[in-house]
């Protein structure tokens, strides 16, 4: 277990350092002159002066490699360089951004958990019958509506119908609820086939075959025998739609008006703000990662053998 | 051991590929099929509700909007099935180096994969977007970056153990010539499961292309184009909702259709592994 843990932290940094790079390159090698833009953005004539005193203080005159080590020098005292567009921080802007993204996500991931469990484990009761066809369709049905569509329908319902004025989007609990539902019908109902599907097969194999002849409760067995062995498997389902919650959060953010890590990056988009969108960039990547790595981590924890084999690594 | 059988009925199937032809006839004779011009503005019937004359309603500068829904499919599906094939030829080139490239070169092919899988995709192509600067052409370009690393671990795992089997390794052995061999034996046996997957990427393509759109970053206006159109359909979305149902209807059909051949193509992959296994 030890030696696992290991190795999966170290491919955990590994992996976050390569992402640095190409959050980097794909900043250094974008077209367009950013000093020009800068200045522009200042008012100031862009002479061969200004352009060059500019670049010196933005550290464009070194070669990349030199530039990529000065950027993770800078990164690691958590300095990602200023707004192009407000001039602050990029550091503070993102920690302001962020626990709006991250508890959107964190909804949404939970009613994920909690819809893909109980859709699946009704639908598993009755395996043939007409709620699993009509999981069925409606599952096809939700992952073919874009989430963008889904929460203009919302909005539109809710304005017409329900008379909002406005979409309400400060903390407010209904602003966090309905964009985190709208998100994870999808991938709720997605992982719900699957969970149906893990359980029917697991249900004709001997050792649960063994619990029901032992006279176990059903509740019982769907937890020891089964839950034992798809749980792991599930844990890491889960755990990658979180990806799918960032990217979905920029459309959701933006009509909801909530000022996450997608709004953040489509203002910066906007501006021509690339520090930010670096840094949105590397930050989405970088949390997505842990999320991963975590969710790797439990399920190996979660699992008996896996847990046993700490001896052996 | 292998006996030919008549297929059960796969209604999935039968109908997304129904839908998918209905709309691949929409998208190619889309000029002649509007019944007003999808460019003419008219400001005195702006956000018209839906009538005989106008059935999906006018929008805000008083367009027909099924005429701009019936000619976007070009947009929508065409540049959709451009970044879809980038990112398959793209996937399907590296697998093969990873493959048939040595231990060196599966080792490189997996790291990027492993790299550029780690940021989610919608996230990394709206940075490049963003980068690159909002225009159908970044938009189709971020696509394929952002969606031939999932399309390339699959397709890698697959040319892998198909490359493995023992019938393959023979007609190695025996010198056929090694172009034959991955035409004449290893593609046949990824083909099936390689159909379901390049389905299920145009569906999550469409979704992607129109979200940049929507939010955008895609093709500009006054193109018509689904994402764009549920764009300016946005402010009004409380004083005219009719605008949402002609763009969303198109793309909800497009994503479908392709979502139930994908459906439709499992369960033919699945029996046969359980025919031949």
């Amino acid at each position: 277990m030890r030696g696992r843990l290991g190795r999966r932290l170290l491919w955990t940094l590994t992996t976050i350092a390569l992402m640095s790079m190409v959050a980097f390159l794909l900043v250094a090698i974008a077209p367009g002159d950013p000093v020009v833009a800068e200045l522009r953005f200042m008012g100031v004539p862009a002479t061969p002066n200004t352009v060059e005193a500019l670049r010196r203080e933005f550290d464009l005159d070194a070669p990349l490699p030199v530039r990529y080590a000065r950027w993770i020098v800078r990164l690691s005292r958590l300095d990602l360089g200023e707004s192009i567009a407000s001039g602050r921080p990029v550091a503070a802007e993102l920690a302001r951004a962020l626990p709006w993204t991250l508890q959107l996500a964190f909804v949404s991931l939970v009613m994920i958990v909690a819809l893909s469990l109980s859709t699946g484990l009704a639908a598993a009761l009755h395996p043939y019958g007409r709620l699993t066809t009509f999981l069925r369709g409606l599952t096809i049905m939700a992952i073919s509506i874009p989430v963008y569509w889904l929460a203009l329908a919302a909005v539109g319902l809710g304005a017409v119908v329900l008379g909002w004025s406005t979409v309400v989007s400060d903390a407010s609990l209904g602003g966090l609820l309905l964009p985190a539902f709208i998100l994870s019908l999808a991938p709720g109902l997605a992982i719900g086939r699957v969970v149906r599907q893990r359980v029917i097969d697991e249900r004709l194999e001997d050792h649960v075959r063994l619990a029901v002849a032992l006279g176990r409760s059903p509740a019982q067995i769907l937890i020891q025998d089964v839950g034992v062995v798809i749980g792991p498997s599930l844990v890491t389902m889960w755990a990658t739609t979180f990806g799918y919650l960032l990217g979905g959060a920029v459309v959701v953010e933006r009509i909801f008006d909530r000022p996450g890590l997608g709004n953040l990056a489509l203002h910066a988009i906007a501006a021509r703000d690339y520090p930010v969108l670096q840094a949105y960039l590397l930050c989405a990547g970088v949390a997505f990662v842990l999320v991963n790595a975590a969710a790797d981590l439990l399920s190996a924890w979660l699992d008996p053998r896996l847990r046993r084999s700490r001896v052996d690594d | 051991m292998i006996k030919t059988q008549a297929l059960p009925p796969n209604p999935s199937l039968i109908w997304g590929l129904r839908l998918a032809a209905l709309l691949l006839l929409v998208a190619l004779l889309s000029p002649s099929l509007t019944p007003h011009d999808a460019y003419a503005i008219n400001l005195d019937r702006r956000l018209e509700a839906p009538s005989f004359e106008y059935p999906f309603g006018t929008d805000r500068l008083g367009r027909c909007v099924l005429s701009r829904t019936v000619l976007g499919t070009r947009a929508s599906l065409g540049l959709a099935l451009l970044a879809s094939a980038g990112a398959t030829v793209a996937a399907l080139a590296l697998s093969v180096v990873a493959v048939f490239g040595g231990r060196s070169g599966d080792r490189a092919v997996r790291l990027l994969i492993d790299v550029f899988i780690s940021f989610p995709s919608l996230v990394l192509a709206l940075a490049f977007v963003g980068i690159a600067g909002p225009s159908a052409f970044a938009a189709v370009t971020a696509i394929v970056w952002a969606w031939w690393p999932s399309e390339a671990r699959v397709m890698r795992s697959l040319l892998d153990s198909a490359r493995h089997r023992n019938f393959v390794d023979a007609a190695f052995l025996a010198g056929v010539h090694p172009v034959r061999v991955v035409v004449r034996h290893i593609l046949p046996q990824v083909g099936p499961a390689l159909a379901v997957r390049t389905s299920l990427e145009m569906s999550s393509v469409i979704v992607a292309l129109s979200t940049l759109s929507f939010l955008g970053l895609g093709l500009q206006p006054p193109h018509p184009e689904w994402g764009t159109m549920l764009n300016e359909a946005w402010p009004f979305v409380g004083t005219a909702p009719h605008l949402l149902f002609g763009p969303g209807l198109a793309l909800i059909a497009s994503v479908l259709a392709f979502n139930l051949i994908a459906e439709g193509l499992r369960v033919r992959v699945d029996s046969r592994q359980l025919q031949e296994w």
